[in-house]
């Protein structure tokens, strides 16, 4: 089980050249900061005489930087198309069984060979490779060779993000050990200095034992900007189960005792026989929940914060609403129901219904949010300082009282932002509203006094989503500076910093249990993050194209994402596989959601079409495979998992969101433009 | 005629301006083959208005220097410095990477008790009172140009050509200590520098734990009086700012 790195040995007359250069690079610095004894300890030990040093390998115009990028090289350019061509023909001539896996090495050679040649000066032959070869590549890839095609000169390579990320990071292939032999042998015969310097020192090469995988396993996790993803990456452990809630019966004890003894509640008489009867009532649904599931996380692996008595008084509200809930399958069809916002072409950026379905917040491109009630009571603010001093504070229904009766509106808008709001987040509790904004800041609003109360600034960037805990507290937000951020509403600053992705971070989401945060990116990777540690402790390769979307199964095991590519892939977290692969979509997918009971999975986007998918078939499937982390299973396909297909009239889905009962709402915006 | 209206309607090249071709051009060599014609009006005037600015700079420079016409230099300049500030990246990832190990070394603090909504220290907040009484010292005095009548109540306000501040008398005889939340006056006597922006209203109106008791005056026209001046006085200094800020 050596997972150690296995990068390709050689010794050449090429290796050497690139030290001198190297060790030329550092005596330079050396001067620089005048370390004069270090620079004379150095020189003598390797044994470097002043010429060499300073004017012999290096020429003036490079500076240090360069030399150090490790694209200097004295390669001839005229032999880069041809030692591609014969990598190709040896690719192209192995056997069937290691073609594959090899012809993985194609893409990144190719980008490094452009590079090389562009850093070097030679653009017309570095425009001719590309022209020869890059159409050749896989398909997923002739976007990224299309913006490299745009660096011609020396000049553009330091402003490309691609550029940049491929000559600061190495190029990622899982291979077997027999492929990776056959490779080693063949440059070692070949004895082709231009292509073992590139795969020395832009490829890694993660090996694993067995048989070599073939063209579909192959294309089913590659793709993403930066290879594919180590196994390294997915060995910690995630504890992705859900913690037994701190259920009413745990939480009803505490507060009875503590009323029972004569406690400081108000009204202890009243509240203790509402508990109780409840208590009483629902006894047989807590029970199913009691047995604890072991993948669960230690309940204080993330500090919460206490609950108050009006979450638990929620609790049991969602609990007795949840008692008739409508169990979803092949036989009990789901009901739809679609909000379609009209004249807002154009201009609606985000939705987000609260958790009870009661009300909806739109994030709007003209800076504004607007917030609609979806139940008959209205939107009521509360009343003003004065009118407060005359409300008696030991009421039962203080929380009524504060309310001013008279200011009920269907909708209200917030205004503040100085940007398109890309996000709008409910607080668990209804009381605060999140967005986010162009302008790089995240604002925080109370839906009592409709007021902003904190505006957090932290991204220096546009700021793509935002996501409250299901905890409330907490909230992670993903920006266009490439990192992830996890904040708690009481710090001005963040707590965590999830960085680590090549590209913006387009999407996030909290697992259900609040310890991960998933993160989608442009650079087409999917990555679980831990809360705790701020480390990524899953990376998740196999989508074409940037990430829209993110949901968690109700399990907490599974994760399903989708994108620009149109297509809906879930993982499974256990290890980090990817599982199935659900295609029908034309158009990218913008919002995911799973059925309360976890056995639908709804996916909809700019296709106009709702997709049902059976995702209780899929979990059965998956269970009766035998998994375990080198065993990559194959991923389920086809359209043997939809159950039903939606269709909207030329309007876009926006989100959906499955109320406490398992009905289905869609949020859309009417595309007049196009009937 | 239809055949004409037709023609009108075809995405011909030839109705659209050189500027527009030219944009066209360049999208085709992006990869872009199809766009909304809307796109096109909207780089257009990108264009325009990006070379308008950075020439505007240019000439700047040129002045500065005192010369009669702008040169290639002045324009380079111009192009370096508008470059340096609009059209930034992300940094790099290895920074971003550092900067995040130093931030996630911290363990999550335990979450504390806390009743009500959790917010950040009242400074980072929108709710906070975010204007300056100030101690009414001799040296004002003889600027004063009014003082509010009811002074029983003991605010003084005092214009001043640029400025207004509200001031307190040393006894805080009519606003209680919750009522506004005097930063204990560490008197910036500084007329330019302002070191909060005035928004008065909030605390006062909307919270619930604020309140505004006048002891010593019965008479209610006072204290409407003396809010419609902080108001007003309030409105100015907004108006100040902005201008100040632009």
């Amino acid at each position: 089980m050596s997972n150690a790195q296995q990068s390709v040995t050689q010794q050449s007359t090429g290796a050497e050249e690139i030290n001198k250069a190297q060790l030329a690079a550092v005596l330079q610095i050396l001067k620089k900061y005048n370390l004069k004894n270090t620079e004379e300890l150095l020189k003598k030990e390797a044994n470097i005489s002043d010429g060499i040093g300073t004017q012999g390998t290096l020429q003036k115009d490079s500076n240090v930087n360069s030399v150090l990028t490790g694209y200097k090289s004295d390669g001839d350019p005229e032999t880069y198309a041809n030692s591609y061509r014969e990598l190709k023909f040896f690719v192209e001539d192995s056997l069937d069984i290691y073609k594959h896996e090899l012809g993985m090495i194609l893409y990144p050679v190719l980008v490094h060979m452009y590079l090389e040649l562009v850093y070097n000066g030679h653009s017309e032959k570095a425009v001719a490779l590309m022209n020869s070869f890059g159409p050749e590549q896989d398909t997923y890839y002739q976007e990224d060779l299309k913006k490299l095609a745009m660096v011609t000169k020396r000049e553009h390579m330091s402003g490309n993000e691609l550029a940049d990320t491929f000559k600061s990071n190495q190029f990622i292939i899982r291979m077997s050990r027999d492929t990776l032999s056959l490779l080693k042998r063949h440059l070692n015969d070949k004895k082709a200095s231009v292509l073992l310097n590139i795969i020395q020192e832009h490829l890694y090469f993660d090996m694993y034992e067995g048989v070599a995988r073939n063209k579909s396993q192959i294309d089913a996790t590659s793709g993403a900007v930066g290879g594919e993803a180590k196994r390294q990456d997915n060995k910690a452990k995630v504890y992705y189960g859900i913690p037994k809630a701190p259920d009413i019966q745990t939480l009803a004890a505490p507060v009875e005792e503590e009323e029972g003894e004569g406690g400081e509640q108000d009204n202890p008489e009243k509240k203790y026989m509402i508990l109780k009867k409840k208590k009483a009532k629902k006894d047989p649904l807590f029970s199913k929940k009691t047995k604890s599931d072991p993948n669960a996380p230690p309940p204080d692996r993330i500090p919460a914060p206490d609950l108050k008595d009006n979450d638990k008084l929620e609790k049991v509200k969602a609990i007795r609403e949840a008692s008739r809930r409508v169990t979803l399958g092949q036989e009990t069809q789901l009901s739809v129901c679609c909000y379609t916002l009209l004249n807002s072409n154009n201009t609606v950026c985000c939705a987000e219904i609260t958790e009870d379905s009661s009300m909806l917040a739109v994030g709007f491109n003209d800076c504004i949010v607007k917030v609609w009630s979806l139940v008959p009571q209205k939107l009521k603010a509360l009343k003003s300082a004065q009118q407060l001093q005359d409300v008696n504070i030991d009421a039962e229904d203080l929380m009524v009282r504060i309310m001013n009766e008279r200011s009920g509106e269907v909708s209200r808008t917030l205004t503040g932002h100085s940007g398109p709001v890309y996000s709008v987040s409910f607080s668990p509790d209804r009381t605060l509203l999140l967005s986010c904004s162009e302008d790089s800041t995240i604002r925080m609003w109370s839906l009592q006094m409709w007021t902003c109360l904190v505006v957090y600034k932290g991204h220096l960037f546009p700021v793509w989503d935002v996501k409250f805990s299901p905890l409330g507290y907490y909230f992670a937000t993903a920006s266009h500076d490439r990192t992830a951020r996890l904040w708690a509403t009481d710090h001005y600053s963040p707590l965590r910093l999830f960085a680590g992705h090549f590209s913006d971070v387009d999407c996030i989401q909290f697992h259900p249990n609040s310890n991960y945060v998933a993160t989608g990116s442009s650079d087409r990777r999917v990555c679980l993050w831990d809360c705790t540690t701020g480390n990524h402790v899953r990376l998740m390769t196999g989508h074409k194209a940037p990430i829209h979307s993110l949901a968690f199964s109700t399990c907490g095991r599974f994760l399903s994402s989708s994108g620009a590519d149109c297509r809906v892939l879930i993982w499974d977290l256990s290890h980090g596989h990817l599982v199935a692969e659900l295609t029908g979509h034309e158009k990218p997918v913008h919002t995911l959601a799973f059925s309360r009971c976890g056995n639908i999975l709804c996916s909809g986007g700019l296709d106009c079409s709702l997709k049902v998918w059976d995702f209780s078939k899929i979990t059965e499937d998956i269970s009766s495979e035998e998994v375990n982390v080198s065993h990559n299973p194959d991923v389920k396909t086809g359209d043997q998992y939809l159950l039903r297909d939606f269709a909207t009239k030329s309007s876009p889905l926006i989100h959906l969101h499955f109320t406490r009962r398992n009905l289905l709402l869609a949020v859309a915006t009417f595309d007049g433009s196009n009937p | 005629m239809n055949v004409q209206e037709k023609e009108k309607l075809k995405p011909g090249m030839k109705n659209i301006p050189k500027d527009g071709q030219v944009i066209m051009a360049m999208m085709k060599e992006m990869g872009i083959n199809e766009c909304d014609p809307k796109t096109i009006v909207q780089l257009c005037e990108f264009v325009y208005r990006y070379a308008t600015s950075v020439l505007d700079e240019a000439r700047m420079y040129a002045n500065n220097t005192k010369k009669k016409n702008l040169d290639v230099d002045d324009v380079k300049l111009a192009l370096q410095l508008t470059n340096e500030s609009s059209f930034t990246t992300p940094p790099p990832r290895e920074i971003i990477l550092e900067c995040a190990h130093v931030k996630n070394y911290t363990p999550l603090q335990p979450v504390k008790p806390h009743c009500g909504l959790r917010l950040p220290p009242d400074r980072y907040c929108l709710s906070q009172c975010n204007y300056a009484l100030k101690q009414s010292g001799a040296t004002y005095k003889k600027k004063t140009n009014y003082v509010v009548t009811g002074a029983s109540t003991g605010l003084k306000i005092t214009t001043k050509p640029n400025v207004s501040y509200i001031k307190r008398s040393s006894t805080p005889v009519g606003v209680t200590k919750q009522t506004v939340a005097v930063p204990k006056p560490k008197i910036t006597t500084n007329l330019n520098m302002q070191p909060q922006k005035t928004v008065l209203k909030p605390k006062i109106h909307i919270t619930q734990n604020t309140q505004i008791q006048m002891a010593h005056s019965n008479n209610s026209n006072n204290v409407s009086k003396v809010m419609e001046e902080i108001e007003s006085l309030k409105r100015k200094r907004e108006d100040e700012d902005d201008i100040e800020g632009t």
